[in-house]
């Protein structure tokens, strides 16, 4: 029988690591978040504390209501902690600017992809590089690479978003978050619209 | 516009949730609805501008002639109705008498207006207009430093 990695539990969200020893690259202690209008003690998630390193893959299992994405958002700088810190690279998320580490730093994208649907698929992907003010020379070609890795064809490009699969949005959205390089990806139930074949895919 | 401007945020807060997950920056995202409100303004006038210097004179004096004609009209009804002479009113009248001749009052008037759109005409519709900019532009503003993307992304979903 294969020894598992230890999983940790923490209302009732379980992390599940892969196998190699690296860098620490982001840090929970004891982060908790409550919502605005919840009450004193009513916390979403509460002193959750962890280690994610650098160059390995974590899944974030859980039953529905048990904080995941509410983890996702506070992981991924949409919200601030309520208690506690989260430190990405040394560097503590409540003090630094979360703009600048959401298109520098980190990659997102969710299950309902979270594309501009008046744009066409390439300035979609081109519009992060622009945001994140990232120096390429080509940015057009770098767009035309990234499509390419995801398995899109160069034809997609000028297609508008609305006009493409589910599946195909799903891998624009990879694109996009994959187009200024950065140090960490993080996905909200990314397979969530796509069919069990694409899924399997994926 | 305060109101146009709100109902353009509100219809695209999908856009502003979508524009602030990846990372723009709220003084970045106020600047573009700024910038995109100052165009439209900017080309709005200067068609206005353009119409208005090509049409201010004739329609400024076809506008007079009118007023005149309308007026001789009624003065020259008053004269007939009364045989050319105004009633007697009170002892005060005589100021009033004295301004009226034998074939009617003696008004002098302004036969056109010289209606010029000049610099001066311009930098002032400017001013006012890069005014009422900004202030309308205050609802974006408010909204944008409000809005969450997340609770924006999860609406949409």
């Amino acid at each position: 029988m294969k020894k598992r990695e230890q999983t940790k539990e923490k209302n009732n969200i379980s992390i599940i690591p892969s196998k190699k020893e690296n860098k620490v690259l982001l840090k929970k202690e004891n982060a908790s978040y409550r919502y605005k209008d919840a009450k004193k003690d009513e916390y979403a998630i509460k002193n959750i504390n962890y280690e994610f390193e650098q160059g390995k893959t974590y899944a974030i299992k859980g039953r529905s209501g048990s904080g995941k994405t509410t983890l996702l958002s506070l992981i991924s700088g949409l919200e601030r902690c309520s208690e506690g810190r989260i430190i990405f690279n040394h560097k503590d998320l409540n003090q630094i600017n979360l703009d600048t580490y959401r298109n520098h730093e980190i990659g997102i994208f969710f299950q309902s992809y979270n594309l501009l649907p008046f744009m066409s698929t390439i300035e979609n992907i081109i519009l992060s590089m622009d945001i994140s003010g990232i120096k390429i020379e080509d940015k057009k070609k770098r767009a035309l690479e990234l499509m390419k890795q995801v398995g899109l064809k160069e034809s997609y490009a000028t297609r508008k978003i609305l006009k493409l699969s589910g599946g195909e949005q799903q891998r624009v959205a990879i694109a996009r978050s994959l187009s200024y390089c950065p140090k960490m990806i993080i996905t909200d139930e990314p397979t969530g619209n796509l069919d069990k074949e694409t899924e399997k895919k994926y | 516009m305060y109101i146009l401007n709100m109902i353009n945020i509100r219809e695209r807060k999908y856009e502003i949730g979508v524009l602030r997950t990846i990372g723009m920056s709220k003084v970045k995202l106020t600047m573009q609805f700024i910038s995109e409100l100052m165009i439209v303004t900017l080309i709005a006038l200067l068609l206005g501008l353009g119409i208005g210097a090509i049409s201010a004179k004739e329609v400024s004096n076809s506008l007079l002639q009118r007023e005149i004609t309308r007026t001789n009209k009624s003065e020259k009804e008053v004269q007939e109705n009364f045989g050319g002479k105004m009633p007697d009113g009170d002892k005060n009248s005589s100021k009033s008498q004295s301004n009226f001749s034998k074939n009617g009052p003696n008004i002098s008037a302004y036969q056109s207006i010289d209606a010029v759109v000049d610099i001066k005409v311009i930098l002032e519709l400017l001013a006012i207009s890069l005014g009422l900019v900004l202030v309308s532009s205050l609802a974006s503003m408010i909204s944008i430093q409000h809005f969450s993307p997340l609770t924006i992304l999860k609406e949409r979903s």
